[in-house]
């Protein structure tokens, strides 16, 4: 078998998840998970857009979704899910920055399906769904375009970016608009700690769908990541003590 | 209005804190001031690794740098192509080049930039099909990746200049990414490239990267020993192009880099002494 | 209710494709397998490049909704349509070769794209220096391992001290490479979880919201 230790952990989250599902769902023991602050700032970012008249504008980032990075591409859709659903019931303007062009069904679907739920289908506009051309560049011209010229009060980056993470950010502050960083490109944490105002970075990204629906099937999942986390820290500490007295078992980890 | 208010409003001007960054970037590099520069460790043991190289050698050659990047991968790009394809006659070394990724332009770039500086392999006494050749762009993700590596002629059935691979005296025992001895990536896709292509077929792994946040991505594969060496963005360009005697892009940016790097501590430092000037006004005042 | 609607239909196949991945990646060398994978990729490219033709299609009917209205530099949306056009036109009929379509490669785009990543450096300049403030010790901290990275990637200070090459060589190989491999993992875990969680179809905050 090829990578039996990756199978070995993967069965080990599946032990982890069914014990955590039953425990959960059965037996109704949900523990209490850290609230995450960028997803908090929702409610107060789309209410700040209703409030000044102005719109939400959510970038949806690059990223397809046959690649390894799939999981950034759902979460972004996810919250985008979410940030429709509030503009909807708030009546608030929003503009979709999509930055693949095979997001655009997607998002348009998205869209129309949060607009539909919230019994408002007639205010969601198709000409504010805007694809900003596919490339890194095209997107860092195109959202300054919208920056500048529509002015949203509340500014979303979430999915896979580049660099021009930090080029958002930065327009975010000239233009005075708060602004949400959400991703899980290891090099740009940094850019998104220090140049947005509120940010999902890494597993909180990732976990920030399952947060969002309150749902203790969805939770269990996340409980059962951290539970088989601990599991990979002790394996560490007993690999470090192990190293110490001069006994490798590395040897058993690339099998 | 006190120095402080002069020197907040300044700093918190865009406008001024671009400008004068764009102004003392101009500078060296309309005139280079030829600062000295120290070659550093993984460029050297790049350089040795490419020179030790055995004969007969099969090498890949990834091409993945997009035009959005071009400016941080290229100048590496240039040295080391220019000293794989000095050496390929006499080690009779024979060259695959291919791109897979995000249609960006990443092999039109080797024509553009790569050959545009160093000449075409022709000139080095190469012969396309027989001593180097270009698998073309190949569209995709992960699953392009890991079909290239294991059946190449799963994903390429032709090559860029439009023969069928198989008419490529140099394609005839290479099937899969087993088949070469070594292999080069150019631009992103480290992670992917370790992942497919690097575990999976036990080959080394030599990654040009981009600079700084990048090397730290491929710092932990580099020491677990998945990444036999890189190089890392201008930086690493710089040394290389030191190391094979053929100065180019990535030194005449060195001196842009080394000014852009002490004005952004400048400004830091003069962001940090305003913050305190600030803090004591404040307190004097409330007082 | 319309059959190709309901999202279970979604949720099936979902399950049955990643199943086929999951077991080929795990007994690799069963040949139908490796087929049916590698047709599935090439189906997934396939879609991938007819969006393409999906975002043409909304930047035009963008662009010349624009131009119609007159709204604000509508004049810059009619460039943008002539400029696409024009690029599809010489590249569907001369190729990837065609010198007219390789010159504006070469001398246009080349030249702005990496200009537009370049504004990158320019906004984290500004950030920086609103950013970087000694606030408390954990501010400071980071400040200082900041600073002395930097001035060990000066390159004309590496020349003339080893100390603070050393320093940020230390600090690239300890600390920062345990916190980005800690970030990796951590991360590489998650998509694991999203992954089972969208498998199982426990996941389907992507196909938006439920209509009740």
């Amino acid at each position: 078998m090829n990578d039996l230790t990756g199978f070995l952990f993967l069965l080990l989250i599946l032990v982890f998840y069914v014990y955590t599902y039953w425990t959960s769902v059965k037996r109704n023991r949900i523990p209490h998970f850290r609230s995450l602050a960028g997803l908090v700032a929702l409610e107060e970012m789309v209410g700040r857009a209703t409030e000044m008249g102005r719109p939400v504008f959510h970038s949806t980032g690059l990223g397809t979704l046959y690649s390894s990075g799939v999981g950034t591409v759902l979460a972004s859709f996810v919250v985008f899910s979410e940030v429709a659903n509030k503009c909807a019931q708030m009546n608030t303007e929003l503009i979709v920055g999509i930055g693949a062009a095979e997001h655009i069904p997607i998002i348009t679907a998205l869209a129309e399906q949060a607009y539909a739920v919230a019994g408002v289908p007639e205010n969601l506009n198709y000409n504010d769904l805007v694809f900003l051309g596919g490339t890194q560049s095209a997107l860092v011209a195109a959202i300054m375009e919208i920056m500048d010229s529509r002015a949203p009060s509340s500014f979303l980056v979430t999915g896979s970016y580049g660099a021009d993470i930090a080029t958002y950010g930065g327009l975010a502050r000239e233009y005075g608009t708060l602004s949400l960083c959400g991703t899980t490109n290891t090099y740009q944490y940094p850019y998104a700690v220090a140049a947005y105002d509120y940010w999902l970075i890494g597993e909180d990204f990732l976990a920030a769908a399952a947060v969002i629906s309150k749902d203790p099937v969805q939770i269990s999942n996340i409980w059962a990541g951290d539970l088989f986390r601990f599991t990979l820290c002790i394996i560490m500490a007993i690999g470090v003590i192990l190293s110490w007295v001069g006994y490798n078992i590395t040897q058993y980890l690339t099998m | 209005m006190g120095i402080t208010d002069t020197v907040r409003k300044l700093l918190t001007r865009r406008t001024f804190v671009q400008g004068m960054l764009i102004i003392l970037l101009i500078i060296p590099l309309s005139r280079p001031l030829g600062l000295p520069i120290l070659i550093g460790e993984h460029s050297r043991a790049f350089y040795r690794i490419v020179e030790e190289l055995p004969p007969n050698a099969k090498i890949l050659f990834s091409q993945v740098t997009p035009v959005v990047l071009m400016g941080d991968l290229i100048p590496q790009a240039i040295p080391v192509t220019y000293q794989l394809v000095s050496l390929a006659k006499e080690r009779n070394w024979k060259l695959y080049f291919v791109g897979i990724g995000s249609p960006d332009g990443i092999l039109q770039l080797i024509d553009s930039e790569i050959w545009a500086t160093i000449g075409w392999p022709e000139e080095y006494g190469l012969k396309y099909g027989e001593d180097w050749c270009n698998l073309g762009f190949v569209a995709g993700g992960d699953i392009s990746w890991s079909t290239f590596g294991s059946d190449i002629r799963a994903v390429v059935q032709y090559d860029r200049e439009g023969n069928n691979i198989d008419s490529l005296p140099m394609m005839q025992d290479v099937n899969s990414v087993a088949d070469f001895d070594i292999i080069f990536n150019n631009g992103e896709y480290n992670t992917v490239i370790v992942r497919q292509w690097g575990e999976p077929y036990g080959k080394p792994l030599m990654l040009l990267c981009l600079t700084g946040a990048v090397v730290q991505d491929v710092e932990p594969f580099y020491r677990a020993g998945q990444v036999k060496e890189y190089l890392a963005g201008v930086r690493g360009g710089a040394d290389y192009e030191l190391l094979v005697n053929r100065p180019g892009k990535a030194i005449a940016s060195l001196d842009a880099i080394s000014i852009s790097h002490i004005f952004l501590i400048g400004l830091i430092a003069l962001g940090n002494v305003l913050y305190f000037a600030e803090k004591k006004e404040k307190g004097r005042n409330s007082l | 209710m319309n059959l190709l609607r309901k999202r279970e239909i979604s949720v099936y196949l979902l399950f049955i494709t990643s199943m086929v991945f999951i077991v080929q990646y795990y007994l690799p060398g069963f040949d139908p397998l490796d087929s049916l994978i590698s047709l599935l990729g090439n189906w997934a490219v396939v879609f991938s490049a007819m969006a393409m033709g999906l975002g043409l299609l909304n930047l035009a009917t963008n662009s010349v909704r624009k131009i119609q209205k007159r709204s604000k530099e509508w004049y810059f949306d009619a460039w943008l349509l002539f400029i696409m056009l024009l690029v599809l036109v010489l590249g569907g009929i001369g190729g990837a070769k065609d010198e007219r379509y390789l010159w504006i490669f070469n001398n246009v785009y080349q030249q702005l794209s990496p200009t537009f990543f370049g504004f990158a450096y320019l906004y984290m300049c500004s950030v920086a220096v609103l950013t970087f403030r000694v606030a408390n010790w954990e501010t400071a901290l980071l400040m200082l391992g900041g600073v002395l990275v930097m001035i060990g990637n000066i390159p004309f200070i590496q020349v003339y001290t080893g100390a603070f090459v050393s320093l940020k060589d230390w600090i690239f190989a300890i600390p920062s490479r345990g916190v980005f491999t800690a970030f990796r993992i951590s991360m590489a875990l998650g998509f694991v979880l999203i992954g089972i969680r969208t498998l199982l179809g426990i996941e389907r905050g992507y196909m938006g919201a439920e209509e009740s």
